[in-house]
């Protein structure tokens, strides 16, 4: 019986056909562009270095700012007044200066003041490239550091960085892309489902055939649940063919957590489309109340533990918040069931709960 | 003609208020979005948890482990006990980073050779790892320099004598306190915006489609123009009273003022919506059914929006074949529109460029949904 329904939602979604292409071209497309978008590392950030000393000194310091990868020098100028035109014009987001007695002062050992000026609208840039520069000027000074005739004393710190060794914020952006393609994909189709049949009225047809609820809503979801688990391997031979991804841990268990994920986010496009009238309402729901909050709060790009405690709560509520730390541990750190559990109990609990209020609504409406 | 367009408009408008809760959803819940996020995402990164496995125990290591509890960057971590502790609370993210002073660490000292520590970092959030590199290094130089004059010339005041060969001092512009909110409200404000914009029209004309009512339109007098404007109005009319909801909302809970002129952010977020609401459109003029508009507009507008307009992550970082892309996006000329107005205080003169590409954008795209509608109309 129930595979009557599935083969008619099927030719359903066939019979539109922009629809199969979108939900199979798009995640890949998705996926590329978004994956070489993603690139929170400070680089390439324009410098301007405003030279009042002139002395071997400033050079070798500019010299050695410019030798490190994080500053492009856009150009030097050696009078104060010109910055601010001068940034505007070569599109600066910082300048160093280099005040006059510099060299000398920096030899006699009377600690020279670097100034250093930059445009903070973009923070997050700024406070990490800010961090650099202050490393690269200190370390310079060192050199001349007027303790005795002795070497300078000092502390090696040997940094090693583990799970993704290069920081590349792709490696860190994809695995959350993943859960993020699956969610929109899902929730979209299965949001609609159900409030189309009502909006055109061929749910009364429906309801008078020898079909019980259940056949109905899993006759409903089965298709769109088999275009989520083929979206799942399609991005994931993507992350890997295109991007160079591996898997640090196991792919079943990946896959595994990946369809729990599925179950939650099918869930909730159903719960949605029984709560709305039609097509319109469906939409602006599904996308004001269940995705924006799983893509803004759920941790994808800001962190959650940066969020004032009233809002963290709310995050416990999103599948997503669990299934971002599952994927990134999986595919990063190589992370198992051992490290898991809790967030796989957790998004059991919900997509549980989630189904089971979405099947009672349904159900009433159809009464 | 202009009977007809006003007839069409009023034909729209009640179908707008034919749906209060679309209506209600349409006016209130951007705003309380904003509030939401607003006080949410935040990219500042503080509370960094570093753990110390301290192999030494001597007086210097205990010095070191004593410096990690002073700094405010960190939050007190906790003493390890073993390397597989250290991988352990990394793997579980408990940790941020562990570091480890080795047991020849004080003797080092003593002898004067350079002692070396190592940081284990959790790289798998790339801002939280450069981060805590950052602050690392930073310390231990300042470390390094204490070294040299308190520790080898012990003098009675000990600080007094600590002055770094070079004084850095750096000053920020227009945010000063490098808040990461004075960056990101703007882009948030465009990204509800374009979302709420688009969605409003995205289903307008394919939803006439699905439910057979367009043969009625099509058999009226009305010229496909007519039935484009007729269907932007009403939606303009919504977004705008939207757009000084959440401007006000991001004036007074974030203090995120406008130094720039109010009335061009207003003239330019007229622009932006324009040629969000011809976005709309155009998905709407394209499509059969309203789930494959929902799927389009979903995934042509939420996803690229977010990522590729500069609203979180930098332009410039990305290759050349993605930036050209971003050309696409009209938020991306509306949020820099939006910092230089909202941040920098700029004048006319630093966004006239952005909004001749938005007014470009609605144009293109409201003048070929209604070629496609009048190509349709032809068919029949």
């Amino acid at each position: 019986m129930i595979g009557h329904m599935i083969k008619k939602e099927f030719r359903q979604l066939k019979r539109d056909k922009r629809m199969l292409p979108i939900v199979f071209i798009a995640p890949v497309f998705q996926l590329l562009l978004l994956g070489f978008a993603a690139n929170l590392d400070p680089q390439n950030i324009s410098l301007l270095i405003c030279d009042l000393d002139r002395s071997p000194q400033s050079l070798e310091l500019s010299q050695e700012i410019v030798a490190s990868d994080y500053f492009i020098p856009v150009g030097t100028i050696y009078n104060l007044s010109e910055i601010a035109q001068e940034m505007e014009r070569r599109k600066a987001s910082a300048t160093m200066i280099v005040p006059k007695g510099f060299g000398a002062d920096l030899k006699a050992g009377r600690s020279p003041v670097i100034p250093y000026l930059v445009d903070g609208s973009d923070s997050t840039t700024a406070a990490i490239a800010t961090g650099y520069a202050g490393n690269i000027v200190r370390r310079y000074g060192l050199k001349y550091l007027n303790a005795d005739s002795l070497p300078p004393l000092r502390v090696d710190v040997q940094s090693r960085i583990f799970f993704n060794p290069a920081l590349v914020s792709r490696d860190f952006m994809i695995p959350g892309l993943l859960a993020l393609v699956l969610m929109v994909i899902t929730l979209v189709l299965t949001s609609l489902a159900v409030v189309k049949e009502k909006e055109l009225g061929t749910m009364e047809q429906l309801i008078v055939t020898p079909l019980s609820t259940a056949d109905i809503i899993y006759g409903k979801l089965i298709p769109f649940a088999m275009i989520g688990v083929l979206d799942i391997l399609l991005i994931m031979a993507a992350s890997r063919l295109i991007f160079g991804l591996e898997i640090a841990g196991s792919f079943l268990l990946l896959f595994a957590f990946s369809l729990l994920f599925l179950f939650n986010t099918l869930g909730l496009g159903l719960l949605v489309s029984t709560f709305s009238g039609n097509q319109q309402q469906a939409m602006m729901a599904s996308v004001l109340f269940v995705m924006l909050p799983m893509i803004m709060l759920s941790g994808f790009v800001f962190p959650v533990e940066n969020m004032p405690a009233a809002i963290r709560v709310l995050t416990y509520a999103m599948p997503m918040r669990y299934y971002l730390v599952i994927v990134r541990g999986i595919y990063l750190k190589g992370a198992g069931m051992s490290e898991l559990w809790e967030e796989g109990l957790a998004m059991l609990i919900l997509g549980i709960l989630i189904t089971v209020i979405s099947l009672l609504r349904f159900r009433k409406r159809l009464e | 003609m202009k009977l007809e367009l006003r007839a069409m408009i009023r034909k729209e408008f009640r179908q707008v208020f034919r749906d209060p809760h679309t209506l209600g959803i349409l006016l209130l819940v951007p705003m309380m979005l904003l509030v939401l996020f607003g006080y949410a995402i935040s990219m500042d990164v503080d509370n960094i948890v570093v753990g110390v496995l301290d192999n030494d125990k001597s007086p210097e290591s205990r010095r070191i482990t004593e410096l990690f509890r002073v700094l405010d960057a960190f939050s007190p971590g906790e003493s390890l006990l073993s390397p597989d502790e250290a991988e352990e609370a990394l793997v579980d993210g408990r940790l941020n980073a562990v570091l480890i002073i080795p047991p020849e660490f004080g003797r080092d000292m003593e002898a004067g050779r350079i002692p070396s520590v190592q940081l284990l970092i959790d790289g798998s959030n790339v801002l939280v790892a450069s981060t805590t590199q950052g602050y690392v290094d930073a310390m231990f130089f300042d470390l390094s320099l204490r070294l040299n004059t308190e520790w080898r010339v012990p003098t009675a005041d000990g600080d007094a004598t600590f002055t770094p060969p070079i004084d850095f001092r750096p000053r920020t512009w227009f945010n000063p306190e490098l808040r990461s909110t004075v960056f990101l409200i703007p882009g948030l404000i465009a990204f509800i915006m374009v979302i709420t914009a688009v969605l409003s029209t995205a289903l307008s004309v394919v939803r006439e489609k699905e439910k057979g009512t367009m043969e009625m339109l099509d058999a009226s007098p009305l010229s496909s123009t007519t039935l484009i404007i007729g269907k932007t109005i009403p939606f303009m009319v919504i977004s705008m009273l939207e757009t000084v909801f959440i401007l006000i909302a991001g004036r007074f809970l974030f203090g995120v003022e406008i130094s720039g002129s109010i009335s061009l952010l207003l003239g330019i977020s007229f622009l932006f919506l324009l040629s969000c609401l011809g976005i709309g459109l155009l998905i709407s003029t394209v499509v059969d059914t309203q789930q494959s508009a929902f799927l389009l507009a979903t995934i042509s507008i939420v996803l690229p929006t977010m990522i590729l307009s500069g609203f979180i992550y930098p332009i410039r970082n990305m290759p050349i074949p993605v930036q050209a892309v971003t050309f696409l996006i009209p938020a991306r000329y509306f949020i820099s529109a939006e910092r230089a107005l909202m941040i920098r205080g700029a004048g006319a003169v630093s966004i006239w460029p952005q909004s001749v590409v938005l007014l470009g954008f609605s144009i293109v795209t409201l003048g070929i949904s209604s070629l496609r509608l009048g190509i349709r109309r032809r068919k029949r």
